[in-house]
């Protein structure tokens, strides 16, 4: 589960003086569930991962990850997570295998442990083929199933994604979405970050709609539907969006 | 395994697999150390050889100049002084010689005029070259001189320096201009290693997001500087070692010239290296901390590669001040000991001399040891700071 209370990040810039990325954020996600994090580029997507993931430390509020404080028991939400992000490359000079097995260590997973662990996720994830091949000889549909392979790999209970999709061409992000709905049947909690609003339609049981760094609207898919009278979630997106802007 | 020695052990199979890395810092330090000396050895013994010598002389036909082509010098006659310094105006003459027309005997001083542009150093080879074979001709017949009116010879040289060698250390020593290049051809692979790589290896991963990846694992960010400062500082000791290898193999292939360098041995043993090479890696150790604070410091790898470019002037200048230490007592200071690349250089000379002495190793370890304590202290808190480690 993840969970958070008036969340909030403040950055200090030298020109631009405080800078609220995330503010008063309140939300909850569940096992077996995908929440959907919807927002524009620079709405604070990113920057609410990074604090659910212990990256950034919150500037006030609260927040827990698989029931663990992410400030106070970091090291335990970062063992209970995993993330992929489309922007995230991999180490060129190393091959996929290499890979796995880089990161089954930093999981404190060694030996006959870790060799279970990565050739069973190489017969999963369909990387025997290129499994001992140099990361930067992989195509990007590659790259993006052994990114996948090192997000599961541990096994995490909750997994994060930003827009994981962001740059793939139409049948890798196909596999990334079956991906996704694939553990979510597995009872893991999904926090899923994107701006495309088709990939929310299908994937996200429940959505907050957040710009400006703060939540705009939650709820499910059909609430915000029904919330703001519009028949697609984009409609409803630029009507939550763009209504609250002009109310500024 | 510790989470230290797993990031160690990834990021050192990864530098391995840079061709850079392989050439700059692994094979490049050897490579420049025996080209270097060999290059130089050949050009020492090209200039100081007689026959590469060409003397331009007004009276060709005088004994004097039959003298200069009995010790090989290559003569040019020309008619005049003038056509002389015009050929020298023009750059095909290095030195014109006049000679007088009296026989040397019937005068008590001959005088020779020599004609030369001061700012040729060749020039000044040359007129070196002609004292000395004068020199030796002036003595011989003064010498002769002296036995044809029943006076000794010794006469010729009424005061003499007799010189003593008195045998500091081991007998073997390399050669001053050795003991003078070599500290520094050595030292400066100890930053020079690392910085093919090290803006790869925070701030490119900065760049390319899995420096993300990274902070997201249950590894603690101090554990991971440390596994990248201790395989950057692998490398940059590889490179030292390489250059020290270098040094071995140029003593043992002793090509042509480069044997003249090192008529006296190398002074080298295994003490002397043990001592070379435990000073070496504090010093190894403070420069990897202080690239990877700069690397963790820097945006992308464009802003770290210039960091760097900035940071290795400044660690140029006391590497290009090992060259001249041993002009100075301070080479003899204790005080040497305590400033980190002298007193590493410091170290390496005595080595070459055969000199080595307990205490300044000691010193020269605890200093580096100290710095580079609290480089690492320093870029492992950088790695704590989100500011830096996540800015883009």
């Amino acid at each position: 589960m993840v969970r958070t209370h008036a969340l909030s990040k403040q950055f200090i810039d030298p020109k631009r003086g405080v800078i609220k990325a995330v503010e008063d954020v309140t939300l909850e996600a569940h096992p077996g569930k995908i929440f959907g994090l919807l927002g524009a580029n620079g709405a604070g997507k990113t920057t609410l991962l990074r604090m659910l993931s212990t990256v950034l430390e919150p500037t006030s509020g609260s927040a827990e990850v698989a029931g663990f404080d992410v400030v106070k028991q970091s090291e335990e939400v970062r063992r209970s997570i995993g993330f992929l992000s489309a922007s995230t490359a991999l180490y060129g000079r190393s091959t996929a295998r290499e890979i796995l097995y880089y990161f089954a260590g930093l999981y404190g997973i060694f030996g006959g442990d870790a060799k279970k662990r990565v050739d069973a996720t190489i017969e999963k994830l369909g990387i025997t083929s290129y499994a001992d091949s140099l990361c930067d000889k992989l195509s990007t549909g590659q790259k993006q199933r052994v990114s996948i392979g090192r997000t599961i790999l541990h096994d995490p209970p909750v997994l994060f994604f930003d827009e994981p999709t962001s740059g793939l061409d139409v049948l890798v992000s196909q596999k990334v979405m079956e991906f996704v709905e694939e553990v979510r049947t597995q009872g893991k909690t999904i926090v899923y970050c994107t701006h495309i609003m088709s990939e929310a339609e299908r994937l996200c049981d429940q959505v907050a709609i957040i710009h400006g760094g703060t939540v705009r609207a939650y709820g499910t898919v059909s609430e915000l539907l029904s919330q703001s009278g519009e028949s697609t979630l984009e409609k409803a997106f630029l009507n939550i969006v763009g209504h609250q802007e002009n109310e500024e | 395994m510790h989470p230290i020695i797993h990031i160690y052990l990834k990021e050192l199979r990864d530098m391995f697999r840079d061709k850079r890395v392989r050439a700059n810092a692994l094979f490049m330090p050897a490579m420049i150390i025996i080209m270097t000396f060999t290059l130089l050895g050949f050009v020492i013994e090209a200039v100081n050889k007689p026959s590469n010598q060409t003397i331009h002389v007004v009276n060709g036909d005088s004994s004097f100049a039959k003298a200069l082509e009995k010790g090989d010098v290559k003569i040019v006659k020309v008619d005049s002084v003038e056509e002389g310094k015009k050929l020298i105006e023009a750059g095909k003459a290095t030195v014109v010689l006049d000679f007088p027309m009296q026989p040397p005997n019937r005068v008590p001083q001959v005088k020779i005029q020599a004609y030369f542009d001061p700012k040729e150093e060749k020039a000044k080879v040359s007129l070196g070259l002609l004292q000395k074979l004068y020199g030796e001709v002036s003595k011989k017949s003064l010498k002769e001189m002296l036995a044809s009116k029943g006076l000794p010879q010794e006469a010729s040289d009424p005061i003499v320096v007799v010189e003593h060698e008195v045998v500091v250390g081991k007998k073997e020593s390399a050669g001053a201009f050795l003991i003078s290049m070599l500290p520094y051809l050595i030292i400066i692979w100890a930053f020079f290693g690392g910085m093919s790589i090290v803006s790869d290896l925070v701030a490119g991963e900065k760049e390319k997001l899995t420096l993300e990846t990274l902070l997201i694992s249950p590894v603690k960010r101090s554990q991971i500087a440390i596994g990248k400062f201790l395989a950057l500082s692998t490398i940059s000791m590889s490179s030292c070692t390489s250059a020290i290898l270098g040094v071995f193999i140029m003593s043992k292939l002793k090509m042509g010239a480069t044997s003249k360098l090192m008529e006296g041995g190398l002074g080298f043993g295994l003490p002397e290296l043990l001592a070379v090479i435990g000073t070496l890696i504090p010093l190894v150790c403070f420069l990897a901390a202080l690239m990877i604070a700069i690397s963790a410091y820097a945006k992308n790898m464009r802003e770290a590669q210039s960091h760097l470019g900035l940071a290795s002037f400044v660690v140029m200048m006391p590497m290009m001040m090992t060259q001249f230490i041993g002009y100075s007592d301070f080479a003899k200071s204790m005080a040497i000991n305590a400033i980190p690349i002298l007193n590493s250089a410091s170290i390496i000379r005595a080595a070459l001399q055969g000199k080595t002495e307990l205490v300044p190793v000691l010193i020269s370890i605890l200093a580096n040891g100290l710095l580079a304590a609290i480089m690492l202290t320093l870029a492992t808190r950088m790695f704590q700071r989100e500011k830096i480690l996540v800015r883009s």
